[in-house]
């Protein structure tokens, strides 16, 4: 073996930094690997801390996540580069040789301690796109409190000296601790990895496939994110539920299978996340009429469906065929038509959809990269039960998590173990 | 409970008992038994197989020197005994049950008798004058609701209950309360059956006079220690003797937390707390062993009063004792002794005990 | 001796100012002034960044030129930079324990623009710190040797699984099986869902590597008879039939031991048992594998009912699996039988996942009917079975039932013998619902497959892998285990043996020794959660970072 091949034997680069990614990276430097843990956003930790709560104990989400952000930053064997992107895939299994896209965050990761202090000067303000666009940032900025690593970033799509060519220096003159650096670059890393585990999630239905249900930006129809923003309570509302007018809404419905029949598929968490907020809505709002449209209830395993008999009474159970959604006098009017063929009508303040779960952003690009097939909705590996799950097609590539199709978290942690287990089994 | 077995009791109570007793021993039915037995000094528990003895068995004493729960902890909690047999007052009974609950006494092998309970006389009073036997009480025996087969407070580990009150005099009503009771009765012939009415009538009619004599007892007693001033004002005399504590059946521990090295601070410490305070008073342990000793054990008190007897300062810390616990006992519904399926509230985890709290 | 012992104590205690985070929120020479004349401390100072490499190293000298004993640190959150100084603490000599940080940013800068009362409040805090830092005790990290060998329990496709990513020519895998032949579940289904691949080619591969793998011993018609030990050190005794128990020592258990099939004879209303041609789905696929699927009478039956949820609303969860089987048996159906009309009645269709749907379609395209229903009862006309739906009628030659998936009855004694608890369903509980779906609260049990909650094949074999790499990655051969340093300990003097902490501890980490009738705490296993500290009726049980007389001083000088 050679000097580099016995280096590669001890690095594994694992993509995407949501839990899955997190697990991964954990598991495997507690084996002693070096984990190169790569991530695109400003911030690490997925889809999860977005969530106030999870089902089905309805468990403070960032308390089950932080600490296991938190081992992350602090584990010396685990490298998080965030703002980065793979770009390039040569090799193979035990000796990968991978080019990363880093770009610049124009702040000293080291030098930065999170006082925030920087924001309150910045002339750009935007609408934020991790509060799902119902609050506001700067153009340096701090996707929520909380977020890890605790240290904004310079967007520069926005920032007038990246857009305008300016010499703003606000940002740079209200940080006490010189962390600010106009003059970083973007990098390309290259790394050398005996194996590569893929994690990188999910995201909801685009908004323009699900227009018609109803959901335009601007009328009270909300997506899942959209309202776990809302109940979030480090979100742009603090946690208050309100509506688009700022008034509260004293009746909602969750609509489950937004875009079931395009996709072609059962995004297998709608239903109880729909259940959730059945518990959020009436957490705020005791008196809130609320009514769940589905076709089929989808929560299989030991603890859905308690979760779900704990909360039916306090929902409207309604299974449709054929929903459509207009507004109305400042109103959400929900036509559908029920199982015993009738034509219904129902109005009410508020509408949450359920869109379907499809592959993140980039995937396809991510694919190409690396050489693995994807199945006719995007999702990477093979669903037939003679192979691991975690199987990518090529060897010393694996998977975990919603990049093979939706699934609740604990599927994730499990698939993200096991393709640990694969790479520690493969490396040795 | 409309008959009892007959055990015929021309010399009183106690001798019938006594007889009882005898003729199980003489059976076989048990290795050994334990009753107070009359001395020189005074009245004491003994563990004997001895038939002679027990003709000076005294099996209800006017005075209880040393709480029954006390006795059978030190008897059984290393690994249980063979088959023994003991006549005890209900809130004995009840607290040997309350300490079986955290493995200090093993009650498998042991037959309970309980008896009707006038209740017993302060053990000062007693040496003063022996007369006052049977005619002073405890203050606690007075407004006793536990006494008899009577209310929420029964044993369900009572085996027979001996009846006396509203009884014809010359006999004693066995109710036989177990298998184990019945079999005892049956293997002694004792089969003659009697109606118990008046016994329950009289039984009914003391419970009635006791609860009403207990709430308002207890009602003057909660308001002499209103407040953080009426606390210190009642135990302003205590001597932190810790007999209370040395007497108490549920007090089990091997070291009590007042004893430990936690409150035991380095002068620095103390100077700092006198000079931020203002003033210190020494020592300062005084109302926290109380209010300790209170959060510790009310939820298992029983209200025998054997702690204020034992008080050389004469301070009603019974009553005192007994205001909380009944409070306390109240929250969780929890009567102490009952039953020993019935698991202390603080020491048991429930899995799904917080639900409340997180659906609110 | 105590005395003395608290005259050579010398706490250093420093400030951070964590730029303008508390610097500017509360005035933090008012703060030094307060501390300084308290019994023991030895210096008190100000600095800009303690976490920085500059304050980093500025502490560790500090601690080395004044001879600290002990450390206080008033900063950030200790979620954040505990380890941090205890890092610095080694680097300057002194064992790590005897820190205490006193969080001055997150509970109080960051809550009250009152500067006022901030300063206040801090004060409190560092007394509090200084006050309880001298009552720590050097604790040390304990490294304990450990096996790196597995011992799967189950021979079903998880426990196949399992045994082969784990085995290595350093680490030896027993995988035993109760019956005399492995493949479980799945060697009993011609084909699975949704690519209808051959079950017994599932099977069989995995069989065929097992055989040729030196490093992994399969034990068949055997059974576990006792687990001694903990994680690292266990002793597990293994009786094959018929044959001297065997001692086998390993560092980690796999319990992958698959559930049983719900009695459908319980409910009356599907006439299990009771009516003629009423099957349930295994018993289909064993004729279905036999290559036989037919009615009582020899014939083959010309039209099916197949019915889901059956036993749903008496467990009361849902099992996952069955719509999907039941779709496979009408695709069996269909391809064995041409002509066979077949129904399938639900409560609701459970199809997640990318191709559950596409799998659903193309059969119900294909022919056969699905129907929603709430309630279903069955009941003979006329030599066939005649299906009451929701008060419309259907009659069928046969029908099969899928039935709910429920723990396997004899997981029991194994599960006690593990210190496993039964949780939601009454299958056995995992760690953690999301985060922990393979480990338990006993450290080095491992949860694959059914055994924990109804679950799909490729579920099952994740959660298999999923186990072999914790276990890869914590049990290495060569390396040995670090214990918990913060651990509780029962004191043997005080101990009454009222076993209240044995109720409480999550981590079968105590012990009840007969012989002496106290409790007693295995230091490899405890976790240091301090339930048993804080249910000990007697006070025996403390947690040593968390004692009472550490506590009490902190709580004293808080509420001063």
């Amino acid at each position: 073996m050679t000097k580099k091949q016995q280096k590669a034997k001890d690095q594994v680069l694992v993509i995407g930094a949501g839990m899955a990614g997190i697990e991964a990276s954990l598991t495997l430097a507690a084996a002693d690997k070096k984990v190169y843990l790569v991530e695109k956003e400003p911030l690490f930790g997925g889809k999860v801390i977005k969530f106030e709560e999870v089902f089905a104990n309805m468990e403070c989400s960032t308390c089950m996540a932080a600490p296991k952000q938190q081992e992350v930053l602090q584990n010396e064997k685990i490298e998080l580069l965030t703002l980065s992107k793979v770009k390039e895939i040569q090799g193979e299994a035990g000796n990968f040789t991978v080019k990363i896209g880093k770009k610049a965050r124009y702040v000293s990761l080291e030098d930065c301690i999170g006082c925030n202090e920087c924001f309150e000067p910045c002339p750009v303000s935007l609408r934020n796109e991790f509060e799902e666009n119902l609050g506001k940032r700067k153009a340096i900025y701090i996707p929520c409190p909380g977020a890890l690593p605790n240290a904004p970033s310079i967007d520069t799509e926005n920032c007038v000296r990246f857009t305008k060519g300016e010499d703003c220096q606000l940002c740079k003159e209200a940080c006490m601790f010189e962390a600010i650096d106009f003059d970083q670059k973007d990098e390309e890393v290259e790394l050398n990895v005996g194996a590569i585990i893929v994690a990188t999630g999910f995201d909801l239905m685009d908004s323009e496939q699900i227009s018609d249900w109803g959901y335009n930006g601007q009328a009270n129809v909300y997506t899942a994110l959209e309202m776990e923003r809302l109940y979030a309570s480090n979100g742009p509302t603090q946690g208050k539920i309100t509506l688009r007018n700022n008034k509260e809404p004293a009746s909602a419905a969750m609509i489950h299978c937004v875009g079931r029949e395009k996709a072609g598929y059962c995004s297998a968490v709608c239903c109880m996340y729909s259940f959730k907020f059945i518990h959020y809505l009436k957490d705020k709002l005791p008196e809130i009429a609320l009514y769940d449209f589905y076709s089929d209830l989808c929560m299989p395993g030991k603890s859905y469906q308690p979760f779900f008999e704990h909360l039916k009474d306090k929902t409207e159970s309604v299974r449709f065929q054929d929903l459509k959604i207009a507004h109305q006098n400042g109103k959400v009017r929900i036509k559908y038509k029920s199982l015993a063929d009738q034509d219904k009508t129902l109005d009410v303040d508020m509408v949450i959809l359920a869109p379907a779960i499809v592959p993140a952003k980039g995937a396809s690009e991510l694919a190409g990269v690396l050489g693995v097939e994807q199945d006719e909705n995007g999702f990477f590996g093979f669903q037939s039960s003679d192979r691991s799950p975690e199987e990518s097609g090529r060897e010393g590539i694996y998977l975990a998590g919603c990049v093979l199709g939706p699934e609740d978290i604990g599927k994730a942690i499990a698939q993200a173990d096991a393709a640990a287990g694969k790479v520690l089994a493969l490396l040795g | 409970m409309k008959e009892g077995h007959v055990l015929k009791a021309d010399e009183g109570a106690s001798k019938a008992l006594a007889g009882l007793l005898k003729s199980s021993l003489e059976k076989n039915i048990f290795e050994a038994v334990l009753v107070p037995v009359r001395t020189n000094e005074g009245y004491n528990y003994v563990l004997t197989g001895n038939t002679d003895l027990l003709n000076k068995a005294e099996i209800m004493p006017p005075v209880m020197s040393i709480q029954g729960g006390k006795v059978l902890q030190a008897l059984t909690r290393h690994g249980k005994s063979g088959k023994i047999a003991t006549v005890m007052r209900m809130c004995e009974i009840r607290a040997a049950v309350e300490l079986s609950k955290l493995e200090q006494t093993d009650l498998e092998n042991v037959l309970f008798i309980s008896v009707d309970c006038n209740g017993v006389t302060p053990l000062s009073d007693y040496l003063e004058d022996s007369s006052s036997a049977g005619k002073k009480f405890r203050p606690l025996c007075e407004i006793c609701t536990s006494f008899s087969l009577v209310g929420d407070e029964q044993a369900q580990a009572v085996d027979i209950h001996a009846a006396t009150m509203g009884v014809d005099k010359g006999q004693v009503l066995l109710f036989p309360m177990s298998p184990e009771g019945e079999g005892m009765l049956e293997q002694l012939g004792i089969d003659k059956k009697q109606d118990a009415g008046n016994w329950v009538k009289e039984t009914e009619k003391l419970q009635k006079q006791r609860t009403a004599a207990r709430k308002k007892a207890l009602t003057e007693i909660k308001e002499t220690i209103k407040g953080l001033n009426g606390l210190v004002e009642a135990f302003s005399r205590c001597i932190e003797c810790h007999n209370c504590r040395s007497v108490c059946p549920i007090c089990y521990c091997r070291l009590c937390f007042s004893d430990k090295e936690t409150f035991r601070e380095t002068g620095g410490e103390y100077l700092d707390r006198a000079q931020a305070q203002g003033v210190m008073k020494c020592t300062d342990a005084l109302l926290r062993f109380h209010l300790g000793r209170m959060s510790h054990m009310s939820l298992s008190c029983v209200s025998c009063g054997m702690c204020e007897d034992a008080c050389p300062m004469d301070i009603p810390v019974g009553q005192i004792f007994s205001v909380v616990a009944e409070r306390s006992q109240a929250i969780f519904d929890y009567v102490p002794g009952k039953s020993s399926d019935e698991s202390q509230p603080l020491r048991t985890f429930e899995l799904d005990e917080l639900t409340e709290v997180e659906d609110k | 001796m105590e005395k003395r012992r608290v005259m050579n104590r010398k706490i250093g205690v420093y400030v951070c100012e964590c730029g303008p985070n508390i610097a500017d929120a509360m005035d933090i020479d008012r703060i030094i002034e307060a501390v300084s004349g308290l019994e023991n401390v030895a210096v008190v100072e100000r600095y800009k960044l303690l976490c920085s490499p500059d304050g980093k190293k500025y502490l560790a000298e500090q601690i080395k030129k004044h001879k600290l004993t002990h450390l206080v640190v008033g900063a950030c959150s200790p979620k954040q930079h505990e380890a941090t100084f205890m890092g610095v603490c080694e680097e300057g000599g002194m064992n790590p324990f005897l820190m205490q940080m006193a969080n001055l940013r997150e509970q109080i800068a960051w809550i009250t623009p009152d500067k006022e009362k901030a300063t206040e409040r801090a004060i409190r805090h560092m007394k509090a710190a200084v006050r309880r830092v001298r009552y720590h005790a050097p604790l040390e990290q304990k490294e304990i040797e450990c096996n790196a060998d597995v011992l799967v329990i189950g021979g079903g496709i998880a426990g196949m699984s399992a045994a082969l990513l784990l085995s290595s020519p350093d680490r030896k895998v027993f995988l035993v099986e109760k019956n005399t032949e492995l493949g479980g579940m799945v060697s009993r289904c011609e084909k699975l869902f949704p690519d209808m691949a051959r079950g017994s080619e599932i099977t069989e591969s995995r069989l065929k590597s097992l055989k040729e793998d030196d490093n992994i011993e399969v034990l068949t018609g055997a059974a576990v008879e006792n687990v001694l030990g903990f994680f690292g050190n266990f002793v597990v005794t293994v009786r094959e039939k018929e044959s001297e128990p065997r001692e086998f020592k390993v560092g980690a258990v796999v319990l992958a031991t698959g559930a049983d099939l719900f009695d459908p004879s319980a409910l009356a209303e599907y006439g299990y048992g009771k009516i003629k041609n009423v099957v349930t789905a295994p018993e289909l696929e064993e004729m279905n594998l036999k290559g036989n699927i037919a009615l009582e009478n020899g014939k083959e039956p010309k039209s099916v009912g197949i019915i889901h949820c059956v036993g749903r609303k008496e467990k009361g969860y849902c099992s996952e699996v069955c719509c999907r089987v039941g779709i496979k048996i009408s695709r069996y159906l269909k391809e064995k039988i041409p002509g066979v009309s077949i129904t399938q009645f639900y409560q609701d269709l459970c199809i997640p996942g990318s191709v559950a749907q596409a799998f659903y379609e193309e059969t119900r395209n294909a022919g056969t009917e699905f129907v929603c229903t709430e309630a279903v009862k069955l009941s003979e006309s006329d030599k066939k079975i005649q299906i009451d739906h929701d008060g419309k009628l259907d009659a069928v030659d046969m029908v099969v039932l899928l039935p709910a998936i429920e723990p396997a009855k004899d997981t029991s004694k194994i599960s006690e013998l593990l210190g496993i608890k039964k949780g939601k369903g009454e299958f056995l509980t995992e760690e953690h619902e999301k985060i922990g779906p393979v480990t338990t609260t006993v450290e080095g049990v491992f949860l694959a497959g059914t055994v924990s909650g109804p679950k799909t094949v490729r579920d099952s074999v994740s959660q298999s892998e999923a186990a072999a790499g914790k276990i890869l990655s914590s049990l290495v051969p060569g390396r040995k285990l670090e214990t918990e340093a913060r651990t509780s300990k029962i004191s043997e003097s005080l101990c009454t043996g009222c076993r209240t902490c044995l109720t409480v501890c999550c981590y079968s980490a105590i012990e009840y020794d007969e012989s002496r009738g106290i409790c007693t705490v295995n230091e490899v296993l405890c976790k240091g959660c301090g339930n048993c500290a804080a249910a000990c009726p007697s006070g025996a049980a403390i947690h040593q970072q968390f004692t009472p007389t550490q506590i009490h001083r902190e709580v004293m000088e808080i509420l001063r």
